[in-house]
């Protein structure tokens, strides 16, 4: 049977179990994820080596040793990429600032968070010295790793006549904690969303990856903008993520971050099947 | 038009901003002469881009030139790799945010009386701690599985581009000795020593290595793991003549002539 390689992070990982331990266990784990739905409705044995919390290269390299592993058999590769601010220790993942909120104490603002996390936190680059800051050059290697990992996955498939498929891509949505800490981190660590967006346009990966891959993306403007992501329409539709109070559920964002630990925006069986047929339309519409 | 590209990458051995840290000998004979990408670039008549910068490991190495491949594609003619160490590795250890091994040796290098004491204790610390959480997960394979997959993947996006191509060195360790010494010494629990022999084991049976081997065998010194076939052999070979000093084994002017000369008749058999 021909083969699906997928990927992703949690949203795509068949181990996923939420958090939140006061829900009983079918709604917290125990559906089929988007890669099944589609390996079944294609007649695909499905590869899928997703890991929650994994960053984009980890779900990159993934990909390319399953292409070599498997070679001719590999019908379709399909991707659910992860945020850009994920790095991998070989097996481990380092801890970006939006999951500390998941461990939080009580009543304890984003700010009071960073600011004892800041200095043991020591895979978030925003407590390193500028001399690392700037040999690192942090936010163009995050974008770089995520942009060379989609074009060499791209140009595997293209070279190989493998069907492919991409959604998300270089998400960094936390623009708004961001500018919560800017007062507790170096100046020069600080970037507006309208600069990082500048950013990612002039980079020469980006562009290259438009102008040769842009089809293989299930919205292209969703590479940059977290409102055409799968996620942000999750986030915002109560019927397909796993749990979030009723009062939060009016609001863009979340405003309190005591309610954080009542919170799983993971996508349920429905937000999961609404995955699957973003990914079938894609494939019609492209092969 | 304009001129075909020579693209070039590797660690110190290739970095034009190379300069020695050895202060018994005189400034001049520290560093600013013609490294081998210029010289070649002159010989075949391309524009140089040398993404090489000293201490680097292979990840760094092949990054670099991926994107470079895929911003120029087949403007670039050749490209050259005298690739690094394995254990060469930017990475993030527990207590001390970033670490990148071979600048925390550099850095030492004038500093500290035991230079080969202070090696070891880097070496040991960055590792311990990857050792103790990540033993279980296949260190060795995982860290020799990446410089392969990295020179497999340049491999084939030159292919792709009609690039030619040749690759030296690879994947040997910054310094056995030193690393059966930490084992000796319980700086790193002993369950994750390797035997020599069987790092090379590894390294004949990856499947990226038997692929490099099999598809390009003609564009890299096979096998490209072993010392003798290592640039730093011919160089080590005559080392009066063609290294910067005693201290300090990294080609000099003469050297990088040297290589330059190697890596236009590798050039050559391979195309």
């Amino acid at each position: 049977m021909k083969k699906l390689l997928a990927s992703g992070c949690s949203w795509t990982d068949t181990n996923y179990i939420s958090s939140l331990e006061f829900l009983p266990d079918e709604k917290r784990s125990g559906w089929p994820m988007w890669p099944e739905l589609v390996g079944k409705e294609l007649g695909l044995d499905v590869i899928n080596t997703a890991w929650q919390g994994r960053g984009n290269e980890y779900i990159g390299q993934s990909i390319i040793d399953n292409i070599i592993k498997y070679g001719d058999e590999v019908e379709l590769v399909s991707v659910l990429w992860t945020q850009v601010d994920r790095f991998d220790i070989y097996n481990s993942t380092s801890i970006p600032i939006l999951q500390v909120l998941a461990e939080k104490q009580n009543n304890q603002t984003l700010v009071d968070i960073l600011a004892r996390e800041v200095n043991h936190l020591t895979t978030n680059p925003f407590s390193w010295d500028m001399h690392e800051w700037r040999r690192h050059d942090v936010f163009n290697t995050w974008n770089n790793t995520t942009l060379r990992a989609m074009y060499t996955i791209a140009e595997m498939c293209a070279h190989r006549n493998i069907k492919c498929v991409f959604d998300q891509g270089i998400i960094f949505f936390w623009h708004r904690e961001l500018a919560e800490i800017e007062s507790i981190i170096h100046a020069d660590m600080f970037i507006t969303e309208v600069d990082y967006m500048a950013m990612l346009e002039t980079n020469v990966l980006y562009q290259r990856l438009m102008r040769d891959y842009s089809h293989l993306f299930i919205k292209p403007k969703a590479i940059l903008d977290y409102k055409h992501t799968i996620g942000y329409l999750i986030h915002h539709r109560n019927d397909l993520k796993i749990h979030m109070p009723e009062h939060l559920l009016s609001g863009d964002v979340v405003e309190d971050y005591n309610d954080l630990d009542k919170i799983d925006a993971h996508p349920n069986p429905e937000g999961q099947k609404l995955i699957s047929e973003r990914y079938m339309e894609c494939l019609k519409k492209y092969y | 038009m304009p001129k075909k590209i020579l693209l070039a990458g590797g660690d110190s051995f290739t970095d034009k901003k190379f300069f020695s840290a050895d202060k018994s000998i005189d400034r001049k004979q520290r560093g600013g002469w013609p490294m081998w990408p210029e010289i070649l670039g002159k010989e075949l008549n391309l524009k140089v881009i040398c993404t090489a910068d000293s201490g680097r490991g292979n990840d760094y190495i092949a990054k670099q030139l991926l994107d470079k491949i895929y911003e120029y594609g087949d403007r670039i003619d050749s490209c050259v790799v005298i690739w690094s160490n394995a254990d060469r590795h930017d990475f993030h250890d527990l207590k001390e945010n970033l670490i990148n091994i071979p600048h925390d040796l550099l850095s030492i290098w004038d500093k500290k009386k035991d230079t080969h004491r202070s090696r070891k204790n880097i070496l040991a610390n960055a590792y311990a701690d990857l050792f103790v959480i990540e033993g279980e997960n296949k260190f060795w394979e995982n860290l020799l599985n990446e410089s392969f997959r990295y020179m497999w993947l340049v491999a084939e996006a030159c292919t792709k581009y009609n690039i030619k191509f040749i690759f030296r060195q690879g994947v040997v360790l910054l310094d056995h000795c030193i690393w059966d010494e930490i084992y000796d010494e319980g700086y790193i629990c002993d369950d994750y020593r390797i035997q020599e022999i069987d790092y090379y084991k590894i390294c004949d049976t990856n499947k990226y290595a038997k692929m490099l081997n099999k598809q390009y065998k003609k564009n890299i010194a096979s096998p490209f793991w072993e010392y003798n076939n290592s640039i730093a052999s011919i160089t080590d070979k005559y080392s009066n003549e063609l290294t910067i000093s005693k201290n300090d084994r990294h080609p000099n002017a003469k050297g990088q002539a040297v290589m330059s000369q190697f890596l236009a008749n590798a050039l050559t058999s391979a195309s």
